[in-house]
């Protein structure tokens, strides 16, 4: 194979949290892009993929290892590789045509050559008749349009999109990617390789000639992926359908199993400071319901449970791992089957499910067992939430910490286990003896 | 209700008093020199917000932008603002007297030193405010110098800027009233300017002089509100607010 654009070598990034603690997001990312290739990051949500991009950018410096661009260790934000954001991220006081004249003004081109580049871009893109409009009067659509724009007139020779559609209604980002894929297999800009972040397996299978599975906490890669198949993709295509399940059960499948394939009643066990999934009691019940339902029999493909519920892998995932941790169902090789337990759990009612639900809570969420027994054992059954948050701040971000925090509270408060006050922050227990 | 109707008699009650005084004591020639006055305060306010937008803005954008060195001004710009002015007077008179420097201008500092923080402390605020994604994006495309100035950093900080702007302005005229007229002993320095106008009467327990020096200063408080801050504030909500 030809020499790679971008190569990197052992990526290491860790982020401090309170005084002490380093949280570690990236862990040795070695990784090749080729010339003409697609390449889709896939993974959770906070598996560091977004600051892998950043750092591939060279906006965000690595803890350790090096970025290289066509042989030469980057530093600094690149020459040459351009970036679209999930948020847009216009200047909202300029127009379009000076939106994305930005770029060009950088680089001290003069008045006229900047205005005939944009005025082609912005038509090569789409955004004919909104040169002068403000970025608050455009869709959110037209404003990606306005930031494919923005980075493609530089003629850049690598192309970022940080989860560039998942802001987007699907047919706007349906139509917005078409246009993409066309732009880019007619060579109509002088990329030679494209890069792109997404939660969503569809996405990478639909655009992607390669896809790389993430791995969360930290983020590392977990598989290295070819889509072998020809465009136009289409998703009702059979052979579409099994790489999106291939993907499912990677996934799906704990590192650890692989080697141990047969032990399928192995369940996952979590420490105190595990980040928990943020699942509402809700939906888990929904779901199971889902499973338990006569014509699934308890066990689904996940890539249907995800079809019937409208759901993308950001909302399916953390509430399969919930049922995982309480043990009410178990997933594996891409299909979720309900355990005795869940199918215990799904069949009482109302009253029975809470104090059912508030047993296995106590049981295998070591935290919600950690603040039931605090309560109890504090002469008044009361405790300040910003003891268990400076707690769980050892283990995780600061803003992690606060939405594993209000997320246990949740389920605690629905188990009944215990009650909260939102004004004061206090715990105390339901019924105190 | 009661207390309305009671305030309001009161209030129309001291009007009628005070123009009444007025009308008595004022000439048309000493209400022109008033508001002379008045003009040579509005431009000092005017110079020093100037000044201060120079020096703060810069290194207000500098702090915002970096969460750590956020973290530490904030207490120290909070000490400083609450610093009276003047314990400074003895300093400042020394000084003008020592080296024979002309008060109008040498005393003016003094208006400025509580409220020049309110600019500081909104830049900052604005700076850290500024999204992620917008800085990088400007980073991403090579944005840098002037240009990331004019383009980014300028217009994200401009509706902060203009309400710490604003909140100086006022403090700076309140100011004027103790920072017109300095002492330290023996020595006694006045400034032209309304501030020190209010100030004398005041001292000497004049009614019509002080209520008219504070009645055109409130006017002229007001007129610049009106005319200079109100339509700046209004582009900033319309123009430079995040969505």
């Amino acid at each position: 194979m030809s020499e790679p654009i971008i190569e990197l070598v052992n990526i290491q990034k860790s982020f401090r949290t309170g005084d002490r603690q380093e949280l570690l997001v990236l862990n040795n990312i070695n990784l090749k892009m080729y010339e003409g290739e697609i390449v889709a990051i896939l993974g959770k949500s906070g598996s560091g993929k977004s600051t892998l991009m950043r750092i591939i950018a060279g906006l965000i410096e690595p803890t350790s290892g090096s970025v290289f661009y066509r042989g030469k260790p980057i530093s600094g934000p690149a020459r040459g590789i351009s970036m679209v954001f999930q948020t847009f991220a216009l200047l909202p006081w300029l127009t379009v045509l000076q939106n994305v004249e930005l770029g060009l003004e950088a680089m001290g081109l003069p008045r006229e050559e900047r205005r005939e580049r944009s005025l082609k871009a912005i038509d090569m893109i789409g955004l004919d008749g909104f040169e002068s409009a403000l970025p608050r009067e455009l869709s959110g659509g037209m404003r990606q349009r306005v930031g494919f724009a923005r980075a493609l007139v530089v003629n850049p020779d690598i192309l970022l999109m940080d989860e560039p559609f998942s802001a987007l209604d699907v047919l706007t980002a349906d139509n917005l990617k078409s246009d993409l894929l066309n732009l880019w297999q007619e060579k109509k800009t002088k990329l030679s390789s494209i890069l792109f972040v997404t939660h969503s397996i569809d996405e990478a299978i639909e655009i992607a000639d390669r896809v790389i599975v993430f791995n969360s906490n930290p983020g590392s890669i977990r598989s290295d992926l070819r889509v072998p198949l020809p465009f136009p993709r289409s998703n009702l295509d059979p052979r579409f359908h099994n790489q999106v399940d291939r993907i499912y059960t990677l996934m799906t499948t704990q590192p650890q199993d692989e080697k141990m394939k047969d032990d399928v009643t192995k369940f996952m066990v979590i420490d105190i400071g595990y980040r928990l999934p943020e699942a509402s009691v809700s939906e888990v019940t929904g779901l199971l319901e889902l499973l338990n339902s006569p014509e699934h029999q308890g066990r689904i493909d996940l890539p249907e449970v995800a079809d019937s519920l409208s759901l993308n892998i950001d909302d399916l995932f953390p509430l399969t791992e919930l049922l995982e941790i309480l043990r009410y169902a178990k997933v594996s090789k891409g299909d979720i089957t309900i355990t005795e337990a869940g199918r215990e759990f799904v069949e009482a009612d109302i009253l029975e499910r809470k104090k059912l639900f508030s047993v296995y809570l106590k049981k295998y969420v070591p935290l919600a067992r950690y603040i039931y027994d605090m309560l109890e054992r504090h002469p008044r059954h009361r405790a300040l939430e910003e003891n268990f948050l400076s707690l769980l701040e050892d283990y995780l971000s600061e803003s992690e910490a606060e939405r594993v925090l209000s997320t246990v509270i949740e389920w605690g408060r629905y188990a009944e286990l215990f009650a909260y006050d939102y004004n004061s922050g206090v715990l105390s227990l339901e019924n105190p003896r | 209700m009661v207390w309305d109707v009671v305030f309001i008699l009161m209030g129309v009650g001291a009007g009628i008093f005070l123009l009444a005084a007025m009308i008595e004591n004022i000439s048309l020639s000493e209400l022109l020199y008033v508001i002379w006055l008045g003009l040579i305060t509005t431009l000092r306010v005017f110079i020093l917000i100037v000044i201060c937008s120079v020096i703060w803005v810069p290194i207000g954008v500098w702090i915002g932008l970096r969460p750590s060195a956020t973290l530490i001004a904030q207490p120290i710009a909070q000490i400083l603002a609450a610093f009276p002015a003047n314990l400074f007077y003895p300093f400042i008179v020394i000084f003008i007297v020592t080296y024979h420097l002309h008060p109008d201008i040498w005393l003016t500092p003094l208006m400025i030193l509580g409220a020049q923080w309110y600019i500081l402390f909104n830049v900052v605020a604005g700076a850290s405010q500024i999204p992620k994604d917008l800085l990088q994006a400007a980073d991403n495309l090579g944005v840098s110098g002037w240009l990331r100035w004019s383009r980014l950093l300028l217009p994200s900080i401009f509706p902060y800027y203009i309400t710490g702007a604003i909140t100086a302005a006022g403090g700076a005229w309140n100011a004027s009233i103790v920072a017109e007229v300095a002492d330290w002993g023996n020595e006694k320095l006045v400034a032209t300017g309304l501030g020190a106008y209010i100030s004398e009467y005041t001292t000497k327990g004049m009614f019509a002089q002080t209520a008219l020096g504070i009645g055109v200063m409130g006017i002229l408080v007001l007129l610049i509100n009106r005319l200079v801050w109100r339509p700046l504030y209004v582009l900033a909500e319309n123009k430079y607010l995040m969505e």
